[in-house]
């Protein structure tokens, strides 16, 4: 009889056991395999999104210090206003919000506010897009939280800017941010009160990208490119999007999910280990009279390593199947832009065919040793 | 065949140091059928259990079968013990998910490699011991006697030089420990040399020397 029948007979004669040590690491594969499984759907999904959803970006021109734009939050420098019509007319560039501002820090009223000029928002044509920002009618304002409060002001007040003046639309509420020292109106307004008619510092482009097919990056660069072409005075900030958001958070799910599967391959292993240590204690005599009749520790050890081995193998057989039959079922409800692409990934069984019987082996070694190493002249006097 | 000289086993225990084997002497000729006898905890088992080389003693020379099987390495031990040595238990110690005839053929796979041949010799041998019909089944199918007379069976598959039996009646009925005894006893006339540690009188008959053992010492001896 070979040490693989004699393996075989064992676990036929002590199914619960192998019952039990399969189960679990069925489940930890079974986990795994959908986890990647439907971790790759995610990965093209956020790809997809990526490519699909676009670019949040800051336009503004070419010539800002980066350093003072960071501090004062935009650029003391401007550039043509038709820069956003340009944008906006742009058959190779997709959008789907384009506001052009134009913002300059001034003394009003003994208070330090940014005076912010808004042109009615670029909307792509046959779309219509919910408004991002405020549409300002001309010759009137929006004041900050804190000019309002220290000047006491409301709607329908008529203050004076530079010697022009404007009704108060609305006195904003509190935001926490530089917003609180604003004082919103139409561009063209802002733009005349600053003596700076055709001129803006910033485009906010929502959601733009580059018409075609292209990978992530590739798309960014792209519509770089492309931009600079279009725009030769301005240079681009990527703003954080949502599918970078998204991606930020399969990035943590990805890491959560190594922790959990840490911990799960522990107990796992913790549990085979149980279990084998069990099976050597029901074993003990089998041990002894082996060893009585001349079986070397290696051949006893392979007998309990070689189950393992087998539990293992079984376990990631039968845990694909399940991990992937789930990431199937289940995936496309989840994932719904890559559903389709959810399917068996066969790199994955090769990994669960190495991986599990290892496991299951290293999760034997220290019971398989107590196993080989106790005095047979102890367990066979045993009554 | 068996030479002790001297040879002592002495366990350290929280109450202090047992002296399982007080210096005993004892010599055992080829062929012979020696029947040891004693109180529970005298040393029977540990002594057989180091003539089998299973139980290094703590001092004393040991020759078993040539050789002291504890001045070689463990793979020679090994060897040793499966060529050499059949060993039988009073719990008869049989894997209980082979049946009959693979629990008979265990040894085939021990040191000294495979031995395919051993098959007829297992049939003939489970013939012998009346139980060729019962070679298929696994052991909890077995009564108290069968499941002994396989585990003489395995004993003696590789025609082992020394036959050492614990208590090989102790869990059986009269009627079955007076078979098994007479399987020892032919065990002993196809030349091997028996040594039965017992507290029963059922191989008394067939002894050729029985030997008592008391408080790890031989006391008295009657030929």
């Amino acid at each position: 009889m070979t040490t693989f029948q004699q393996i075989v007979r064992e676990i036929r004669y002590r199914k619960t056991n192998f019952i039990l040590g399969l189960t679990a690491i069925l489940l930890a594969t079974a986990l795994f395999v959908a986890f990647f499984s439907a971790g790759e759907a995610s990965k093209r999904e956020t790809t997809r999104l990526m490519r699909d959803i676009g670019f949040n970006l800051r336009v503004i021109p070419q010539e800002t210090d980066m350093e003072k734009f960071w501090i004062i939050g935009f650029s003391q420098h401007s550039m043509p206003e038709h820069y956003v019509y340009d944008l906006a007319d742009h058959p190779g560039i997709s959008y789907n919000h384009l506001t052009a501002t134009l913002q300059k820090t001034i003394i009003w009223a003994d208070h330090e506010v940014i005076l912010t000029g808004m042109a009615p928002e670029v909307i792509p044509p046959g779309k219509s897009s919910s408004q991002m920002t405020f549409s300002i009618e001309p010759g009137t304002v929006y004041v900050g939280f804190e000019p309002a409060r220290d000047l006491g002001l409301h709607p329908g007040d008529i203050i004076e800017i530079e010697n022009h003046p404007f009704t108060v639309a609305r006195s904003l509420s509190e935001t926490g941010s530089r917003d609180d020292i604003r004082i919103y109106g139409h561009l063209k307004d802002i733009q005349n009160i600053l003596d700076m008619t055709g001129r803006i510092n910033e485009i906010k482009a929502l959601e733009c990208m580059c018409v075609g097919d292209y990978d992530q990056m590739d798309s960014l660069d792209q519509l770089r490119t492309q931009l600079k072409d279009v725009l030769p005075g301005a240079k681009v900030i990527l703003m954080q999007s949502i599918a970078t958001a998204r991606q930020e958070q399969r990035i943590m799910a990805e890491r959560y999910f190594s922790y959990i599967f840490s911990l799960l391959l522990f107990a796992v292993m913790a549990w085979i280990g149980i279990l084998a240590f069990l099976n050597v204690r029901e074993r003990r005599h089998e041990i002894g009279i082996m060893r009585a009749i001349g079986y070397g520790s290696g051949k006893i050890a392979l007998l309990f390593l070689g189950k393992a081995v087998v539990i293992g193998f079984a376990g990631a057989a039968l845990g694909f199947f399940l991990g992937t039959a789930l990431s199937v079922k289940f995936g496309p409800q989840i994932f719904k832009i890559t559903a389709a692409s959810i399917k068996p990934q066969m790199e994955l069984l090769l990994w669960s065919l190495l991986g599990s019987p290892l496991v299951c082996a290293a999760a034997v070694i220290i019971p398989t040793m107590l196993g080989v190493y106790q005095d047979p002249a102890v367990t066979l006097r045993e009554e | 065949m068996i030479v002790l000289e001297k040879v002592s086993k002495h366990y350290n225990r929280s109450s202090g140091i047992v002296k399982a084997l007080d210096e005993i002497d004892f010599k055992v000729e080829r062929n012979e059928f020696i029947v040891i006898r004693g109180p529970s905890g005298s040393g029977k088992t540990t002594l057989l259990l180091t003539i089998g080389g299973m139980l290094r003693p703590t001092s004393g020379r040991l020759i078993v079968a040539g050789m002291d099987p504890y001045n070689i390495d463990n793979k020679n031990r090994l060897e040793f013990r499966a060529e050499k040595i059949g060993f039988v238990f009073q719990l008869f110690h049989l894997i209980p998910y082979l049946t009959v005839i693979e629990n008979v053929l265990l040894p085939s796979g021990s040191a000294g490699g495979v031995n395919k041949g051993l098959k007829p010799r297992a049939r003939s041998l489970l013939k012998q011991l009346n139980l060729d019909d019962r070679s298929a089944h696994l052991p909890a199918e077995l009564s108290a006697g069968e499941k002994q007379r396989t585990a003489i069976a395995r004993a003696m598959l590789k025609k082992p030089e020394i036959m050492l039996a614990d208590e090989p009646t102790g869990n059986l009925d009269p009627e079955n420990a007076a078979i098994i005894a007479s399987c020892l006893a032919e065990v002993h006339r196809e030349g091997c040399t028996v040594i039965v540690v017992t507290h029963g009188q059922d191989c008394d008959p067939y002894a050729e020397r029985i030997i008592r053992l008391e408080q790890g010492r031989l006391c008295s001896k009657r030929e």
